[in-house]
């Protein structure tokens, strides 16, 4: 991008001839426009917050963050403890529209409340493109589905209902797909971890489903000794930044109890994030009484081949992309090929 | 032919000769750069995804996300370093001295604005084998103190002793409005947990062993509010909310909880074993 100095120059210097009150006028709109630039609104490639720390010569490195503006995720999560136990999705979901509208015009948008958010999600409008979810037995068995936009017979909100509620809720250019790595938690975890650093980082929280899709928090960032988005240079991982929407601001739980994080806000290494079974321990578990695999109504299945697992065994998660083209009712694998689908 | 610059607007007389039109002429001139700006901005507010949309996208990025480079087939595999530090001997001191210099405590220190530690405390795994070194190994917790001197966080490390060394586990952000924030770990002392035994149970605890905090993996089904396990209210799940262990006169094994009651072991909702 040209500096200041820079564009005065180049206009200068192309600028057709004129008399001394034209070359005055010129200059002030010159400036005048390098002005209105610079303070240009709208979405520019967000700025990844990074806490530099001294280089690894080698050993252990402490790790430099890479992730998500912390003033702004503070400000986006303090309120967004959710409101019910099945609600963990729709609080992520409040959390990450309100730190994309803060990043995106410095402010809330028509502010949605965690009711509202459930309330679009459960319109007849968002049924999807296959129908709602039916309850059923075996692998299709679920309490729900909870919300019309589900495409399972999940308690909450699944993957599918997540990724709709993300796009519909966030400002205009924001775009999110559901993201099933079918690879290994590690893996996987280095996959969403490159969403942060300032090479091609997406650098916007995200949502996880975790403890095999009974729970889910929200992910702003990761330490690392080398930017995680540059995926032509190789990195360690070290910590994943957490927030569990099951307490509040105040790390206070829902129910008085601490089922994940002891804070609200809690950084896990990568070690334990990978081998506890509340956390990716374990892939998605469609057996578990509440978080089944696709089934949606009249046979018109989602799944491809039909009740086939989609989630099930795998690492679940809804990230924001730039893919407009794709609808948010369809979802990725951990090569950016779309999921198999009906 | 005279080429002329597309970013003026064409006119049957030339606008920069006339000094009536100066005003005019400045202000389109500036409309005009605003917008070929703005159109600039506007491609490179994609960042590297607008840019590679002209360029094909960058290696290793699909749908302007980055992928990780590591983990399929024909990529090295993604790492993991735990970040083990030695420890000098089985002591708060040692402990003390070995997370303050260890790698994982550099970074919270930076990120958080943590400065002095309280004194650590050993948490002990209950002897269940879960392959799993998290809930198979001791753990040392300590508090952290921040700039304006409250209790900024917990960290927690696990201690594998054969080895004499520790990593990090979990780094947790204490918050003004947790009373946490007030008090260094633990959170219910030893002195609190022995005073509870003789009212509940009727027995005095024996002074041959002291107490010890304890933790131990949990029946997963805790997690699910439709099971009798999710009524369990003692905590012990996590070296940061652990429980006291206290032997008593009778020679039997008790369990203070978070909740200030007092279990037996088979009380305690303790995950199945491992072969």
């Amino acid at each position: 991008m040209f500096s200041g100095g820079t564009m005065v120059n180049v206009m200068m210097n192309i600028r057709p001839g004129c008399n001394m009150r034209g070359i005055s006028w010129v200059r002030l709109g010159v400036f005048l426009a390098i002005l209105l630039s610079l303070v240009a609104p709208g979405r520019v490639n967000a700025a990844p917050h990074t806490t530099n720390t001294s280089g690894c010569p080698g050993g252990s490195c402490p790790g430099t963050f890479y992730g998500a503006s912390p003033t702004r995720m503070k400000g986006s999560i303090w309120d967004e403890q959710e409101q019910y136990g099945n609600w963990c999705g729709i609080a992520n979901i409040a959390v990450i529209s309100n730190y994309d509208w803060l990043q995106y015009n410095n402010g809330y948008p028509p502010y949605l409340s965690q009711q509202q958010i459930h309330d679009l999600l459960n319109s007849p409008s968002r049924v999807s493109p296959w129908g709602t979810a039916v309850s059923g037995s075996g692998r299709q068995y679920g309490p729900g589905p909870y919300l019309t936009a589900d495409i399972s017979a999940d308690g909450g909100t699944d993957p599918h209902s997540i990724s709709v509620g993300l796009y519909l809720n966030t400002p205009p250019g924001y775009y999110f797909h559901n993201w099933i790595y079918r690879t290994s938690a590690t893996t996987a975890t280095y996959d969403f971890g490159s969403d942060y650093g300032p090479s091609n980082g997406v650098n916007d929280p995200i949502s996880v489903t975790i403890n095999g899709g009974a729970h889910s928090f929200v992910i702003d960032g990761v330490w690392a000794n080398y930017d995680p988005s540059d995926p032509l240079h190789g990195k360690t991982i070290y910590y994943i930044d957490t927030w569990d929407p099951w307490l509040n601001g105040n790390n206070q739980p829902f129910d008085g109890h601490y089922y994940y994080n002891t804070t609200q806000n809690e950084a896990w290494s990568l070690t334990d994030w990978t081998s506890l079974s509340k956390f990716w321990g374990q892939g998605y578990n469609p057996y578990n009484g509440y978080d089944p695999e696709p089934n949606t109504t009249g046979g018109n299945y989602y799944n491809s081949p039909p009740l086939s697992a989609h989630w099930g065994g795998y690492f679940v998660t809804i990230e924001q992309d730039n893919t407009s083209a794709t609808s948010d009712d369809y979802a990725f694998d951990q090569n950016g090929n779309l999921a198999p689908h009906n | 032919m005279r080429r002329t610059d597309k970013r003026v607007v064409r006119s049957s007389r030339p606008i920069w000769s006339s000094a009536s039109a100066g005003p005019i002429a400045g202000i389109s001139f500036a409309v005009a750069v605003v917008v070929v700006v703005a159109v600039t901005l506007m491609a490179l507010a994609g960042g590297t995804r607008n840019a590679s949309a002209a360029s094909g996208p960058p290696q290793g990025v699909r749908h302007g996300k980055p992928l990780a480079g590591c983990g399929l087939q024909g990529q090295p595999t993604c790492p993991i370093d735990p970040g083990w530090v030695s420890i000098s001997a089985e002591s708060p001191a040692a402990a003390a001295h070995a997370i303050a210099h260890s790698p994982a405590f550099a970074a919270m220190q930076t990120h958080y604005g943590l400065t002095t530690l309280d004194t650590p405390v050993l948490v002990h795994a209950i002897n269940r084998h879960t392959n799993v070194e998290y809930y198979d190994d001791d753990h040392w917790v300590v508090s952290v103190r921040d700039k304006a001197g409250a209790e900024g966080g917990i960290f927690d490390f696990v201690y594998d002793r054969p080895h004499q060394r520790i990593r990090i586990s979990a780094f947790a952000r204490l918050t003004p409005g947790d009373p946490r924030s007030h008090q260094a770990f633990p959170y219910i002392s030893a002195s609190t947990a022995v005073a509870r035994l003789q009212p509940v149970r009727g027995v005095a605890a024996a002074t041959t062993r002291q107490p010890e905090l304890m933790f131990f993996p949990i029946d997963p089904r805790w997690r699910d509010p439709s099971s009798p396990k999710h009524s369990w209210s003692g905590g012990g799940d996590s070296p940061m909310d652990p429980m006291w262990h206290i032997i008593g006169v009778d020679g039997h094994d008790y369990f203070v909880g978070i909740d200030l009651q007092v279990y037996d072991p088979f009380a305690l909702p303790l995950a199945p074993a491992q072969p």
